[in-house]
């Protein structure tokens, strides 16, 4: 009995500093201001690991840095992290899971297309923005939700056309891919050519053929001034390979798909004399004047990834970090609390108006514009002695 | 223009000839191994690829001097070949047709597997084997690559002609394709031709992809699409007749360059595999076979 007396006496004060003790602490987080809960709904692991990975390393980054100025106006930013294993099915539960049962205002992510396509009905079901990273993803139908970074192919194409312009070249050949890929660069380069007033003539490949001389034999007695090559990755080598052998002097562009170590490395001691590609201005940021207004955003961005992260900021992980940015610009208009004030959320973005890009360029809203960024954030890419530099 | 024609021409016949090797090569192994085994082997395409791949592992990797490494490459595809027969063909007590042709897809599925986790993602490419740039022939120019290509064709299809029509090994092995009772039952130890011939497929699919690896670049899923054409290739010229093999090759890999050149490149592989078709219905054996086999 005493046994018993003295365990509840025990006990009562324990309680009571339990009580006082949450007191306590629910009292001084209600001095401070609720987190605003983002969710990201990353390729993280799968075959667009590649993508996802820096993706979500940069938004980490962004998400610390927020939070060290002390929040979105007070407000501290909270990540809510899934991996959708770069599968759609996973991807349109994940952001079921984000929305429904953690409450996020926004969703980052995904990373490649099947898997943004994947995101999208939920999305505009349940009226949350989804801002995709992927380069190839279409944001801008009625009533969207959805938000794209990256210059379109189009925007891409006519910076193309604009260096051309420089450099007085009117005849144009193309050669492009059939797959997804060289489809929207044989279409978005035929229909630019007549705007620019060019002379084109094109040709198709399969990614999968080992020879592509017959094509260019074709193309070569036209007597084009530059070959467009509708393609990312590989093939490049192919084409790359028989157009060299072919004695062809003209440059080579090939698309923004290509800008990477890999691709680099594919093309050593294949390179054709004049090798380009369109990019973002981030590519060669370090090569820009300190006049151009983007460069200090840049510079800061790259060093701090850097320094977390012991490895140097590719594109994927600029688009992330601006993508994250755009978010976060617009939480600071809309104070969103939850799912329910995301529609506020996405009006506020629609009127974004030049907000600079890291990416390069800036970034201008509308609702029929949820991409945002225009060809002026592209720039001609060379490669030289196997380093991206810009074209001259 | 006259000229122009002329060397365009050219251009298009040697593209051709170049892939027609190659799925000549492919269709060879094939042919080989149908032969004495009766099995439609479609890991060949994969042979290629590991074929592609060790050799650039060992030439640009390891620095080996490229005639070792090609002959090396050879030997290690080849024994892949016994391997894949020993662990994934042979271990069948009652193999039916369907299931051994089934376990080659299998196969051809473990190996792109085990290719992916050696070799990763990426793109590979290889120097090509002889120094000069590029080879001008009446105004087409063409990379000294092609030559070899097509030279090994030439050399292999002799090399097996003589193997098969005047050695004691190679005609006990056109025993076994005839009948492989009576061959076992005239003292031909049927199980070590089986052997012999998948270490010949899996020899043929490297060598095919050590040609082509200097003109375009290897992934590890690369060979399944040639080893499709080569398939193909082989239906086409009649499968298990080895010059049906080359000239089915030839034919195909022509058709793809011609159709490229004097029509239009997007209807290349849709014109190339309507005459295969067309073909096919007319002469049902193929281009080569005798119809009353």
């Amino acid at each position: 009995m005493g046994k018993i007396n003295a365990w509840r006496f025990g006990i009562v004060p324990a309680v009571l500093c339990c009580f006082a003790l949450v007191f306590c602490v629910s009292s001084a987080s209600a001095q401070k201001k609720p987190a605003i809960k983002l969710g990201v709904n990353l390729d993280v692991t799968g075959y667009g690991a590649w993508l996802g990975e820096p993706e979500l390393r940069a938004v980490q980054l962004f998400v610390e840095q927020v939070n060290a100025r002390g929040g979105i106006d007070g407000y501290p930013l909270e990540l809510v992290v899934y991996d959708n294993e770069s599968n759609p099915e996973k991807s349109s539960s994940n952001a079921k899971k984000l929305i429904q049962r953690d409450k996020v205002t926004a969703i980052i992510g995904t990373a490649i297309t099947a898997t943004s396509n994947a995101a999208k009905s939920v999305a505009q079901e349940e009226k949350v923005v989804t801002y995709s990273l992927s380069g190839s993803y279409e944001p801008n139908y009625a009533d969207s939700f959805t938000f794209a970074t990256w210059v379109h192919t189009s925007g891409m194409v006519e910076t193309i056309y604009d260096y051309f312009a420089r450099k007085g070249i009117k005849r144009v050949a193309t050669l492009c891919a059939t797959d997804s890929t060289g489809q929207t660069w044989h279409d978005e380069t035929e229909k630019s050519a007549k705007k620019y007033g060019l002379e084109i003539v094109s040709e198709r490949f399969n990614v999968k053929d080992v020879d592509v001389t017959a094509q260019l034999a074709k193309l070569k007695a036209t007597n084009p001034q530059a070959l467009v090559v509708g393609v990312s990755g590989a093939p490049n080598a192919v084409v790359a390979k028989n157009f060299n052998q072919m004695g062809f002097k003209i440059p080579y562009v090939t698309g923004h798909g290509n800008i990477s170590d890999t691709f680099l490395k594919l093309m050593e001691g294949n390179e054709p004399e004049t090798l380009l590609l369109p990019g973002a201005y981030y590519i060669v940021w370090k090569e820009l004047p300190d006049a151009y207004p983007q460069k200090k955003l840049m510079k800061e961005f790259a060093e701090a990834f850097q320094k977390k992260f012991k490895k140097e900021a590719d594109i994927y992980a600029v688009v992330a970090y601006d993508a994250a940015r755009v978010t976060a610009e617009g939480m600071r208009q809309a104070k969103p609390e939850g799912p329910k004030d995301s529609p506020r959320l996405r009006d506020a973005m629609e009127l974004i108006r030049n907000f600079p890009a890291v990416y390069g360029g800036t970034y201008t809203f509308s609702k029929e514009e949820h991409r945002g960024i225009k060809k002026d954030a592209a720039v001609m890419i060379q490669v030289k002695g196997g380093k991206f530099v810009m074209a001259k | 223009m006259e000229n122009t024609h002329l060397s365009q021409a050219i251009q298009f016949i040697f593209a051709g000839l170049t892939s027609g090797s190659i799925y000549a090569l492919v269709a060879l192994g094939f042919d080989i191994i149908y032969n004495v085994t009766l099995v439609v082997n479609l890991a060949q395409g994969e042979f290629l690829m590991l074929g592609a791949m060790t050799m650039i592992s060992l030439h640009s990797g390891l620095k080996l001097p490229l005639p070792l490494a090609l002959v090396l490459s050879t030997l290690i595809v080849g024994c892949v070949g016994i391997l894949f027969d020993r662990f994934a063909i042979r271990p069948l007590k009652k193999p039916s047709i369907m299931l051994l042709i089934l376990l080659t897809i299998g196969g051809s599925t473990f190996l792109k597997g085990v290719a992916l986790l050696i070799w990763g993602k990426d793109p590979y490419t290889a120097p090509t084997f002889t120094r000069i740039k590029s080879i001008s022939f009446l105004g087409a120019s063409f990379s000294p690559q092609m030559l070899w290509v097509i030279g090994t064709l030439v050399v292999v299809s002799f090399v097996l002609w003589f193997f098969f029509g005047r050695t004691l090994i190679g005609k006990a092995m056109r025993a076994c394709a005839e009948n492989q009772r009576a061959a076992s039952l005239m003292g031909v130890d049927v199980k070590t031709f089986v052997m012999i011939s998948y270490f010949l497929g899996g020899a043929l699919g490297a060598l095919g992809g050590m040609l082509i690896a200097p003109v375009s670049f290897m992934v590890y899923d690369e060979g399944t699409m040639m080893g499709l054409k080569g398939f193909a290739s082989a239906v086409l010229g009649g499968v298990g007749s080895y010059p049906g093999a080359v000239v089915g090759g030839l034919v195909l890999g022509l058709l793809e360059s011609l159709s490229t050149g004097y029509v239009s490149s997007i209807f290349k592989d849709i014109l190339a595999f309507l005459v295969l078709l067309c073909i096919l219905v007319i002469k049902p054996t193929g281009l080569m076979k005798r119809s009353d086999e």
